[in-house]
This record gives structure tokens, C-alpha cells and sequence, in this order.
């Protein structure tokens, strides 16, 4: 016996379940059925032994007012050509302190909205909230709390939101990232806004690949729901919002959902403190509460149903990613996502306000 | 419907009563509409404690998956459980933040709820055919004191084209459980953790382990070990293979306290079981769980 033992808690054979020689691959020969074309399958590395680059660029924002990245500040330094990897959203706002109660800080991702060109192709359909781009690996960890104070009553904290390009994208000397925030106006606070791109420099020896992935995100923000609303209440995109609006296929990654609430009033939690009191108004971003306060259904052009009989927000979209991923679904030029949110009547009682945002995430590709 | 399309099916909201009671969910609320065969690839779980004060009181987090059991089956036939399984053992931790979390609809002040989710993702997609379904039952192991849960369940999957072609065989998981409950030293039965089938090996991916320490006031605190430290168990097949150090393991060690998980990745031969032996360490106030996750192929029509 101890002859056959390998080591401590080191299991003996196979070391994957595709290791296992009796099964089949049934289920995979369905999937790749299913899964025809599909930039996934195209033979394109993610990572190349070029040296790494990181393009930046930060602007200033005003309540209710958009401003641009400098396009000098993205436009590539380097005579080569760039894969682009991955895509940071920051925003650094000066909170008053009471926004900001331990763990349960406001969030700017809802706050804070941007879009994205690359020359004359759209990479964003219009503006989009910076926390609908991304999975998150941990929600907490998007917030740097307390940065700098610098007041006794105002707290800085600066919220990073990332997205990991679906495929690199090629960003070539004559290209330019256009980039442009919006200040959705919630609260009546400037914000220091930052746009990242990262990637790598191609070797000189790469070939250059024929064709391009874009990444394409279109959103949709509902109105405003209340608690303090005894009846129900509903919300509905529209055909043009969650909607693929350039003329080829979108390989959709993941459809993200977001919502971002306030609350009124001091409620105890687990941790001892109290929620923010932010007053009315959408500003907060702790959406935990939302577990159950929004169903939601989806339905596509085709009559397609992905999300029947109303499931919970979160049940939708995982309470660590925030996101659900849909693994190259494709979406037809011209075909768009309906999404509908429903809040039950209830008892009324003391107001959280919540808006929910959604969003998909998806590539498509341009021969270059 | 030319193309596959992705599917998230809600039970709905059940109320669980903690009186012990079994409540049908129905099934045909997880079945995709159009009647298409389709993938199952996760199944993810949520649930809420009672609003009640004496479950929210005190900085204790609340464990409320581990009150909530289900069993599954796939058309009443095939299971995919075997008996209940609490919620809390299908799958490994991600984020062990993002499993307990504060809800409620702002009701009066000290009046919200602590929710439980879970996602299960499948160690294969299963293929179900057009009109069958998985039909879950849910309860409440009467754990807790008093109070209703709010229990849902979601089936993620795609729902494939009609041209699809039809495999041979599906692959159903298929999960267990055995319970130490408030028992210093304990061994699992050969019954507890085994493959039960007679003609088919199965696949088992990992182990799952918990503890909780309950109090006896109906409020189970997650990853509590005595002040000693964590029990020592061995995990061995029926063989008396060592899964882990035939000399004890720690539970915590044995169980990676970040994912709650140990990957086992072996196939089990028909009727073959798995041992689980607490050699000391355990004590009367902590329960202990640990599950077997796998799955088998079954034939299709």
C-alpha cells in the first residue's frame, strides 16, 4: 500500500477531468457545433514576448458636463505596432464624509460614464457607465478608500474599474483612441477622471495579423426605482440601447449589471457602523441591497428568451463578478437585447433608491 | 431560433419554512420555453435568513445556506443528489465576501436579511432534452430556531439550435454528504460518499469541506474550529488509498480555507467509496460538513 502512495494528499491519476479516458467528448462535440467562426477559435496569441506599454491620459469633469482625454496622451509613442490587452477606467472624487462609511463607501462606476472611439469605429455605443465594462475579481477591491484626505470633513476615493479586452486589439502608429467622460450629474462634485490602455510593443519580427478585434459595449441605465414606492414599478430598454449598431457580428463575452443605490436614514450593519445617509439621489454604488429589490427579463430580437419569469439582479449576475458570461454568443448586425425590470409592490417604508445599469460586453472583427 | 442562445431560469421566490417540511419547486419554471434541448451549466442558489432580530443581532455572520438543503433530480429520475444537500456544498469559494451579503428592501430600521449565494458551475455541461428539466425540492434541516427563508434557485445553461446534433450520452453530476455533527470522533459509512452506480464509473472532482459552530440558539457562525485548532480527519478510499496524509490532516488544511475545496480529479469504479475519519478534535458545539462532487454519464434515448 504505501508503495502506491504518491505523496501527501496527491491524488494517484488523472490530474484533469478531460484526462479521463472513458468519457466522451459528447457535450463538446454540441458546444462546437454551436460554435462556428468565432474569434475564439481564431489562431491569435494573447500574449506576445514584446515589451509592455501603457498609454494614459486624465482630465478634469463638472457635474452634468463631458470632457476628453487628450488624444496626444493615447496616441502611440512607438514606431511598431501595439496589441492592445487591456482597458482602465478611474475616477478619483472628492466625496463629502458622508459618502464614506467603512466599507460601504459611494462607488463612482455609476457616476462616472465614457466612450470610446477608435478613428471613425466605435468601441463604445455612446456613453457607458466605467464599472459595465469588466468582470470583477473582487468588488471590494475596485475602491481605494481614503487615498488622501484632505479635509477634515471630505474624503478622496479613487475607484478603478478594468476590462480585459475580449482579444487584443492591434493599434497600429496611425491609429487614435479617441476618449471622452461624461459626469452623469448625481452629485454635484468635480471629478478627476483616467483613461488606461495597456498591451504589448509587436516584435519586429511578428506578422501582422490581416484583421482587428474591436471590443464593442453598448449600455442601458433604467430610471430611478424607490422602495418608498408602495406599488410596483416597472423599466424597460429600449430596441437601440442593448443593441448591436455597426455592420458585423458581435461575439457578446458577457452581459454586465450593475446597480447603484442610496439610502435614507441609518441603518446597522454586520460590521457595527451605519450606511451612508446620502439623501435622495442616486449616488452610492453598495449594491447588496439589491439582491432582491429588481427581477429582471431578457428577451432578443429573435424571440429568444435568456432570462424567463423575472430572476433577482443578482441572480443573473454573479454577486463576485458582477457580470453573466455568454461565452461568444453572436449577436447579428442590426439585433439588440430587450431587458426588463420589474419592482414588486411592497409596503413601502424607508426610501433606497436604485438604478440599475447593464450592459454588453462583445467583440467584433475589421479586416485592416 | 437559428442560433443557440444563453438561458438563466428563476424558480422564483420560495418560502422556506423552518419547520422541516420538504416544498416542491416547480420544475416547469426551469425549463426553457420553445421546447429545445438545451445545456445546464450552472445552478446557482440564493437565499435569505429570516428578518428576525434574534438572527440579526450581534456581529455574528449568519450562515443561512447552511439551513436550506435541496434535492435534485433530472426528470424525477435521475439524480443528481443524493437525498438533501445543503446549498453551501456544491461548489468551491470564490469570494468569501461576496457568499454572505446584506439585503432586505429597507424595511424598518434593524429589519433586513443576510443572503447566501452559491454558483455551481458544472464539471460538465449536462445535455437535457427538449421538455425535461431539472426538478428540485428544497427544506430546511430545522437547524435554526424559527423563521422563514427566502430560497432561489436559477438554472444557467444555452438552449441549442434545433439542428443540434444529439449526443449519446449526458454527463450528470452528481453530489453527496456527510455530516459530522457535533461529534468528537467519527467515521462516514460506506454508503455516505460513494458511487453508487452499478454499471458506470464515476468522475469525482473534488471534495467540499465546512464548518460551522452553532450555538444553540438557531445561529450557525461559519469557519469557527475550536481553540485547539482544527480537528484532524483522513479522507481514503475504499481501498484505504490515501486522499490525504494517512497520519491526519488538519481540516482546514485539508479543505483550503480560501475555496472550502479539495480537488481530487479520480474516477470512482462502481460501488467504490470514500472514507472520511475525524481522529480527534471534534467537539460538541461544531458541525462539520464534507461533500463529494462528480458526475456520470447517462445514455440517451
Amino acid at each position: 500500500m504505501q508503495q502506491r502512495y504518491r505523496g501527501f494528499g496527491a491524488p494517484s491519476l488523472p490530474a484533469h477531468p478531460e484526462e479521463f479516458t472513458l468519457v466522451r467528448p459528447t457535450t463538446r462535440e454540441i458546444i462546437a457545433l454551436t460554435r462556428k467562426n468565432t474569434p475564439a477559435e481564431m489562431d491569435l496569441a494573447t500574449s506576445y514576448a514584446g515589451r509592455p506599454i501603457h498609454l494614459t491620459g486624465s482630465t478634469n469633469i463638472n457635474a452634468n458636463s463631458s470632457a476628453s482625454i487628450n488624444n496626444q496622451a493615447l496616441h502611440s509613442p512607438v514606431a511598431g505596432h501595439i496589441m492592445l490587452q487591456k482597458f482602465k477606467f478611474g475616477a478619483l472624487i472628492n466625496w463629502p464624509s458622508r459618502m464614506q462609511n467603512g466599507d460601504y463607501a459611494a462607488f463612482s462606476g455609476g457616476a462616472v460614464s465614457v466612450q470610446v472611439q477608435l478613428n471613425d469605429q466605435p468601441i463604445t455605443k455612446g456613453f457607458v457607465p466605467i464599472w459595465n465594462f469588466g468582470r470583477s475579481i473582487n468588488p471590494i477591491n475596485e475602491q481605494i478608500p481614503n487615498a488622501v484626505t484632505n479635509s477634515l470633513s471630505n474624503v478622496n476615493i479613487y475607484d478603478e474599474f478594468d476590462f480585459d479586452l475580449p482579444k487584443p486589439m492591434l493599434y497600429t502608429p496611425s491609429d487614435q483612441l479617441n476618449v471622452s467622460f461624461q459626469h452623469n450629474g448625481q452629485q454635484a462634485i468635480t471629478a478627476t477622471v483616467r483613461f488606461s490602455a495597456a498591451g504589448r510593443v509587436l516584435p519586429d519580427s511578428f506578422r501582422r495579423p490581416t484583421s482587428r478585434h474591436l471590443p464593442y459595449v453598448a449600455s442601458y441605465t433604467t430610471k430611478t426605482f424607490s422602495t418608498a414606492l408602495a406599488a410596483a414599478d416597472f423599466d424597460m430598454s429600449t430596441e437601440t440601447d442593448l443593441y448591436n449598431a455597426t455592420n458585423e457580428i458581435i461575439y457578446l463575452q458577457r452581459l454586465s449589471g450593475r446597480l447603484n443605490l442610496s439610502l435614507t436614514g441609518s441603518y446597522s450593519n454586520t460590521d457595527g457602523g451605519s450606511l451612508a445617509n446620502t439623501g435622495a439621489g442616486i449616488t452610492g454604488g453598495q449594491d447588496d441591497l439589491s439582491s432582491d429589490l429588481l427581477t429582471l427579463t431578457v428577451l432578443s430580437a429573435h424571440g429568444d428568451v435568456w432570462v424567463p419569469n423575472g430572476a433577482t439582479f443578482r441572480e443573473v449576475f454573479s454577486p463576485v463578478t458582477r457580470t453573466w458570461e455568454l461565452d461568444n454568443q453572436e449577436l447579428l448586425p442590426g439585433d439588440y437585447v430587450i431587458a426588463n425590470f420589474t419592482k414588486a409592490a411592497g409596503a413601502g417604508g424607508a426610501a433606497v433608491y436604485a438604478q440599475a445599469s447593464v450592459a454588453l460586453v462583445g467583440v467584433r472583427e475589421l479586416s485592416v | 431560433m437559428k442560433n443557440s442562445s444563453p438561458v438563466c431560469m428563476s424558480s422564483g421566490q420560495i418560502s422556506v419554512i423552518d419547520n422541516g417540511s420538504v416544498i416542491p419547486i416547480n420544475g416547469a419554471l426551469l425549463v426553457p420555453p420553445y421546447r429545445r434541448a438545451y445545456l445546464v451549466k450552472e445552478i446557482h442558489f440564493s437565499c435569505a435568513s429570516p428578518t428576525s432580530a434574534t438572527l440579526l443581532t450581534g456581529a455574528n455572520l449568519q450562515a443561512a445556506q447552511h439551513f436550506v438543503e435541496v434535492q435534485l433530480t433530472l426528470g424525477g429520475q435521475k439524480a443528481l443528489t443524493r437525498d438533501f444537500v445543503p446549498i453551501g456544498m456544491f461548489a468551491p469559494t470564490v469570494h468569501s465576501e461576496a457568499e454572505f451579503y446584506l439585503g432586505g428592501q429597507g424595511q424598518s430600521a434593524n429589519q433586513y436579511s443576510m443572503w447566501s449565494s452559491f454558483r455551481w458551475t458544472f464539471p460538465r455541461p449536462m445535455y437535457v432534452q427538449a421538455g425535461d428539466g431539472i426538478v428540485p425540492q428544497v427544506r430546511s434541516n430545522r437547524l435554526g430556531t424559527n423563521g422563514t427563508f427566502l430560497f432561489y434557485m436559477s438554472v444557467v445553461g444555452e438552449v441549442l439550435p434545433p439542428e443540434a446534433k444529439v449526443p449519446d450520452t449526458s454527463c450528470v453530476p452528481y453530489v453527496q454528504t456527510y455530516r459530522n455533527n457535533k461529534v468528537v470522533a467519527s467515521i462516514s459509512e460506506a454508503r455516505q460518499l460513494e458511487n453508487p452506480f452499478n454499471d458506470r464509473p464515476l468522475y469525482c472532482q473534488r471534495f467540499i469541506g465546512r464548518s460551522y459552530l452553532d450555538n444553540g440558539n438557531g445561529i450557525l457562525t461559519p469557519e469557527s474550529f475550536p481553540a485547539a485548532g482544527p480537528p484532524i480527519i483522513v479522507i481514503t478510499d475504499q481501498d484505504r488509498f490515501p486522499i490525504t496524509n494517512p497520519s491526519g490532516v488538519p481540516f482546514a488544511t485539508a479543505f483550503e480555507q480560501r475555496s472550502h475545496s479539495l480537488e481530487h480529479r479520480r474516477a470512482l469504479t462502481p460501488k467504490q467509496w470514500v472514507q472520511v475519519k475525524f481522529l480527534s478534535g471534534g467537539d460538541s458545539t461544531r458541525v462539520y460538513y464534507v461533500s463529494m462532487i462528480g458526475y456520470r454519464e447517462e445514455a440517451l434515448n
